[in-house]
């Protein structure tokens, strides 16, 4: 602890410098933090929309799966439909235990604010065991039942009349969702004729979610699904995860290369500002080997400088990133197609413990030759400096 | 003590050099900073070295403190050759028996004037917290053991050092230009911590330009080109200066 405390003062003497060389691993770890846990977020949120669905499958019109998930986990407007009657269809795969079919629009409310609506039946509600509706159940086709999210933007309860915005139509709230922390909290429920009537879509769905009945045999039923129709897509949720997920790894790759400079260069930074520090603490150096510190005692006090830098600046780099996450979190949303709601970068303490050892070996390494240089110097130095 | 007390038997002597060799080769020219210089140092006695700029003296107080190694020569401490030792037992020579002191005190300026202290018994694995304070007390500096040493003058910089020194508890002290940047009053304050010292047995050696101060000492040597060409002995003078006080 005494080379540490020793180490800690030598730092402050150097402020100027020593904060900026935090600063540069703080960014480089700041980086990892927030790439590293953007992807652990963004696997487990994608899991967690996913497994809100309740379901095992999707079943969608031609066109991009990832557009189509998109829509069916996050609502729009998709000007791409199926025909009802193949929901039949669907129903009567034997492999089928629930299927329900979904027709979906969105709406400019007063502020801008997108309305998502997804018109939906009785089947719809057994995919969703955990719902509890304050209120009830469609009890007319001009019902509504809103999520918590939703009713609270448009300012409506249960009771309440909410007049459905461009569409000139006006809904009795029946039911308000508890809230459910899922997607769902922001949707507004409307019975799937009156939506599909309201949208001029009589007879069309968007989507239809199917619960398998052997959730082990999903496959079979995938291809049975595949079988019989040809307007359709059909895929497990299991393989949307599987490549949306490895879609994200492929970038990985660059990620970290980008990490790794960003590493690098904080490591160099630390190793140029101890370095510099040693040339100019020679004499000093010196005086310490008079005194009778050995190389081993000079070598432990220069490494304890560089890795208190580095861990310092992997902790701050951490908070940072906390602090900034919104930010980065925005950022890199603007920049993929995909991304599921909620935050994605948060607290995690294996990535912090991840960053807080990368930090030391940072440390580790950048400080090894400034403190082989310092163990190195000769005493003699001192006194001929006199 | 009188000189020919210092001068005892080789077992009690602090210091012997003999015939000790220091060369340098610039280009094909070989230059002898030391040259067959011989010199004892006994417990207690204080010697100064005087001498132009390039006569020797750091030199001498380089090989002296184990911070430099000699061409040619034996020269032991405490009664250990040091020449042939490896740099690890030369560190273990310098921080059981020898304390430094330079003209520019080095200490350390993040350091607190007991930091600064105790920064050669955390060298020596040693926790000492009472010689620390005693040392401090001693100096005269109980009140500003938190200072900063940009808070301190000169003089209380160089007592500090002097401190710092001596917390080892090292059997010789070797001081290069002690009062050099010094004011007089301070001077006098550094040669009379010397002399307590001495009283208690400490060898000290010290290089200077300041000719009052090395006729303090007990024995004066002149280098010039790595030999001593004078020696004057000043034990007796002292002695009688201070019975006529």
């Amino acid at each position: 602890m005494i080379w540490f405390r020793l180490a800690f003062k030598n730092l402050i003497r150097r402020k100027t410098r020593s904060i900026l060389t935090v600063l540069g691993v703080a960014i480089a770890i700041a980086v990892l933090y927030s790439l590293f846990q953007f992807q652990q977020g963004y696997q487990s949120q994608l899991k967690g929309e996913l497994g809100a669905l309740g379901a095992h499958v999707m079943v969608v019109p031609k066109g991009c799966p990832y557009e189509a998930a998109t829509i069916a986990l996050h609502g729009g407007k998709w000007p791409r439909y199926m025909d009802e009657g193949l929901l039949k269809d669907v129903k009567a795969d034997p492999g089928v235990a629930e299927a329900a079919g979904v027709i979906m629009d969105a709406v400019f409310a007063p502020g801008n604010k997108n309305v998502i609506l997804l018109g939906i039946d009785e089947d719809y509600m057994k995919l969703r065991p955990a719902w509890r509706i304050n209120g009830h159940w469609f009890d007319s086709d001009s019902s509504v039942i809103m999520g918590p999210t939703a009713a609270q933007e448009a300012g409506v309860k249960v009771g309440d009349i909410w007049n459905v915005p461009e569409k000139n139509v006006r809904l009795q709230v029946v039911g308000v969702l508890n809230r459910t922390n899922t997607q769902d909290d922001g949707f507004v429920f409307v019975p799937r004729k009156t939506l599909q009537r309201m949208s001029g879509l009589d007879g069309k769905l968007v989507l239809i979610l199917v619960k398998a009945r052997h959730v082990e045999r999903t496959d079979d039923l995938v291809a049975s699904l595949r079988a019989s129709e040809v307007d359709m897509n059909v895929f497990p949720l299991s393989e949307l995860l599987g490549t949306i997920t490895s879609l994200m790894a492929s970038t990985r790759v660059f990620v970290s290369a980008i990490i790794l400079i960003a590493v690098i260069l904080g490591g160099v930074g630390v190793l140029n500002t101890v370095l510099m520090a040693v040339f100019e603490r020679t004499k000093e150096i010196g005086m310490m080997k008079a005194m009778g510190g050995s190389r081993g005692d000079i070598f432990k006090l220069v490494w304890a400088e560089t890795i208190l830098t580095a861990v310092i600046g992997g902790l701050t780099g951490v908070l940072v990133a906390l602090v900034s996450s919104r930010l980065v979190e925005a950022l890199i949303r603007g920049m993929i197609p995909y991304a599921p709601k909620g935050s994605l970068i948060g607290f995690a303490f294996p990535t912090l413990a991840m960053c807080i050892v990368l930090s030391l070996v940072l440390g580790l390494v950048a400080g090894f030759y400034p403190a082989f240089r310092a163990a190195s110097i000769r005493p003699v130095e001192a006194i001929k400096a006199e | 003590m009188t000189n020919d007390e210092f001068r005892m038997t080789n077992g009690r002597r602090l210091l012997e050099a003999r015939d000790l060799w220091r060369s340098y080769h610039r280009g094909s020219e070989t230059i002898h900073a030391l040259a067959g210089l011989n010199l004892t140092l006994a417990p207690g006695e204080i010697v100064s070295i005087v001498g132009r700029s390039g006569s020797g003296k750091t030199t001498l107080l380089n090989q002296i403190g184990c911070l430099d190694r000699p061409s040619k020569g034996s020269l032991k401490i405490a009664g250990t050759e040091v020449t042939g030792l490896k740099e690890q037992e030369l560190a273990g020579i310098r921080r059981d028996h020898i304390g430094f002191i330079f003209q520019l005190f080095y200490l350390i300026p993040t350091l607190t004037v007991e930091e600064n202290i105790r920064l050669p018994l955390i060298f020596a694995r040693k926790h000492d917290e009472q010689r620390v304070s005693e040392l401090i007390e001693r100096i005269g500096l109980s009140k500003s053991r938190r200072a900063l040493p940009k808070q301190l003058d000169g003089g209380d910089m160089q007592r500090v050092a002097i401190a710092r020194a001596l917390v080892n508890r090292p059997k010789i002290l070797l001081a290069d230009e002690p009062t050099g940047r010094l004011e007089k009053k301070s001077r006098g304050a550094v040669l009379g911590i010397f002399r307590e010292l001495a009283q208690d047995g400490l060898g000290v050696i010290m290089a200077t330009h300041d000719p009052e101060l090395a006729r303090d000492a007990h024995r004066k040597l002149e280098l010039s080109d790595g030999r001593v060409v004078s020696e004057e002995d000043y034990t007796q003078d002292n002695k009688q200066q201070k019975e006529q006080m």
